[in-house]
């Protein structure tokens, strides 16, 4: 069960306090008189404050006198406007929650059900600390995958160079293409393969979409790649997948 | 000094995805549902941006959402909310309760970016 404090002089805010259902409120004066309040009812774990706002030397005292004394306390401001210096000095001596001095008994109700609801965290004084993690690659797995991969360049490097050249005398443009891909901590890196395709695929596949014949799928495919590409495709799974783009 | 931005989320891959973009810019905190956001921001912390998403467990965003929207100290904080559901009424029920901006899942993380620098410029 939670407690319920009035702390204020605000007649129609204590009127509609006492039409709530189900809640025996305390009024208080002075904050002595609520942290008095806060720590008096053994059955009473926590207590909720409603603090009507006033001069803001007297409430940052106030309220860093409760604080001070009275464990276990959700202090709310009855207030309808903060200004951003004010924000900050509220906030800083501990202020949960505000709430509009003409709140309905219907809206007060709302707030302290829904304190109540989550009593066990609100009241609970640890503020969980989730820090995003980061896989992080063992250094032995790093020099194991540098050392392999250097290996494997080296040993495959005539069948590499050979396709190299053979994509080159076919077809106009790099020997390498580019694609990225989504590695380690999902950070984007060029993922390099032998080109297999023409430069101008896509102009080509828009020419041969007009030529309406039953081989026209088949013939599409033909002309966007090269004549090199299934080398190619067999050079790049043993070297760009196994070697290179491990090392990066 | 960098602006914060706090993600609430429960799944942590969004987290990570949007910290990888959004992390050369901004310091970013993540939180896995709207209640660790009320205590974390009663801890004394204010980010300059929230981006919440909407069904997550302990609290959900929209619940979020109405809170800090009522709340004096925090209702200055511009929330951009994630949602699965691409409907127009969802829309406007969220712009409604406050919120800066409203994105649909899944969503381009360079969109969001282009989102978050125009509420929070460098």
């Amino acid at each position: 069960m939670i407690g319920v404090v009035y702390l204020g002089n605000n007649s129609q805010t204590e009127e509609r306090l006492k039409y709530l259902p189900g809640r025996q409120v305390k009024f208080t004066k002075n904050y002595m008189e609520a942290a008095d309040a806060c720590t008096s009812h053994s059955r009473n774990e926590h207590f909720i404050v409603f603090y009507e706002k006033n001069v803001r030397t007297e409430d940052v005292t106030a309220i860093t006198y409760l604080r001070k004394h009275c464990e276990g306390i959700y202090v709310i401001l009855m207030t309808d406007q903060l200004a951003g210096e004010d924000r900050q000095i509220y906030q800083g001596c501990g202020i949960n929650d505000t709430l509009d001095p003409k709140a309905t008994v219907t809206e007060l109700n709302k707030k302290l059900q829904f304190i109540s609801d989550r009593e066990s965290i609100l009241f609970d004084n640890q503020v969980t600390k989730k820090r995003i993690l980061r896989f992080k690659i063992p250094l032995w797995k790093r020099i194991f995958d540098i050392i392999c991969s250097f290996i494997g360049i080296v040993i495959l490097s005539p069948i590499l160079i050979i396709t190299a050249i053979a994509i080159k005398i076919e077809s106009k443009g790099p020997v390498l293409f580019k694609s990225k891909r989504v590695g380690t901590n999902y950070k984007i890196f060029d993922f390099l393969k032998f080109r297999s395709m023409y430069t101008d695929a896509e102009e080509r596949l828009k020419e041969l979409s007009k030529a309406n014949n039953q081989y026209g799928e088949h013939q599409e495919e033909d002309q966007k790649t090269t004549l090199t590409a299934p080398l190619g495709a067999e050079a790049e799974q043993t070297m760009m997948e196994m070697a290179w783009n491990r090392i990066c | 000094m960098k602006k914060k931005i706090l993600i609430l989320d429960d799944k942590e891959t969004i987290a990570k995805v949007l910290s990888i973009y959004l992390m050369s810019d901004y310091e970013v905190q993540w939180l896995p549902d709207g209640l660790q956001g009320v205590k974390w921001l009663q801890a004394g912390n204010t980010p300059d941006l929230i981006i919440s998403d909407i069904r997550m467990p302990g609290m959900r965003g929209d619940d979020f959402l109405e809170w800090i929207k009522q709340n004096e100290l925090f209702r200055h904080i511009p929330v951009i909310m994630l949602s699965s559901e691409d409907s127009t009424s969802e829309r406007i029920r969220l712009l409604e309760i406050g919120a800066e901006d409203y994105i649909v899942k899944p969503f381009n993380p360079m969109e969001l970016k282009i989102r978050v620098k125009k509420i929070l410029p460098n």
